[in-house]
């Protein structure tokens, strides 16, 4: 595994669909309409149904799980939503060392929209073995 | 888990043992009822998460969850005050060891 400061992990890249939102809302048990009501989502101002903060850090924390694989340990995980995100558009998930002491690595990891805005941003921190 | 994994389609087999990074969210909600935030705009918005891992969660393992309003704080925003409110969950397992930690911040807008 290559770890090197500024090298670039391999990119995930996500299609969530209505489909997988409503899923998604039983698998976690988030109810909040603004994920699955058309109707609901507009009348708080927003363009209608948008991904879960948390689904897209699954799919960051899948970026950072399917590069590490069995070589380390995911020590911290952190994600901040800048923007909203809505299905029917692929997200790319990317991810890069920021920094190696010793065994413990740091990722700078983001999501991207389809016109290449980071509408999440975080750090990983793992421990190679 | 298996559950979980299908929606947020990670096939990873790992998955099928251990629990993958963002799962603890499911086993009890991360955010509190909290009837007198939500007389506060008109909705809720997710600012952010943080998760800390001491051990890995697995299959046939208890985990207790005990969450916690850390800190309440008013923000103006372009488009009018924001209320954040932090909520902080602890998972402890079946031998009292704390697994992870959950910090996650909730806007009203």
């Amino acid at each position: 595994m290559k770890v090197e400061v500024g090298h670039e992990i391999p990119a995930l890249v996500k299609h969530p669909t209505t489909r997988q939102l409503v899923q998604y809302a039983g698998a976690q048990g988030d109810f909040y309409e603004i994920h699955y009501d058309q109707a609901y989502a507009q009348s708080v101002g927003l363009p209608g149904v948008i991904l879960h903060g948390l689904l897209k850090a699954a799919f960051l924390g899948q970026l950072v799980t399917d590069w590490l694989g069995d070589r380390g340990t995911l020590k911290t995980f952190e994600v901040s939503y800048r923007g909203i995100d809505v299905p029917a558009q692929p997200y790319r998930c990317r991810g890069r060392v920021k920094r190696v002491d010793g065994p413990e690595v740091e990722l700078e990891i983001w999501g991207e929209n389809d016109e290449g805005q980071r509408t999440t941003v975080g750090t990983a921190t793992v421990e190679i073995r | 888990m298996n559950r979980f994994a299908a929606a947020i389609g990670d096939p990873n087999p790992l998955w099928t043992k251990e629990a993958p990074p963002t799962f603890l969210v499911a086993l009890a909600p991360v955010a509190l009822h909290l009837a007198e935030a939500e007389e506060y705009g008109k909705g809720w918005l997710n600012g952010g998460n943080r998760f800390e891992y001491f051990t890995p969660v697995l299959i046939g393992d208890h985990i207790t969850a005990t969450g916690q309003v850390a800190d309440v704080y008013e923000k103006s925003g372009s488009t009018g005050n924001l209320l954040f409110i932090i909520f902080e969950t602890r998972y402890v397992n079946q031998d009292g060891v704390v697994v992870a930690k959950l910090r996650g911040t909730m806007i009203r807008r």
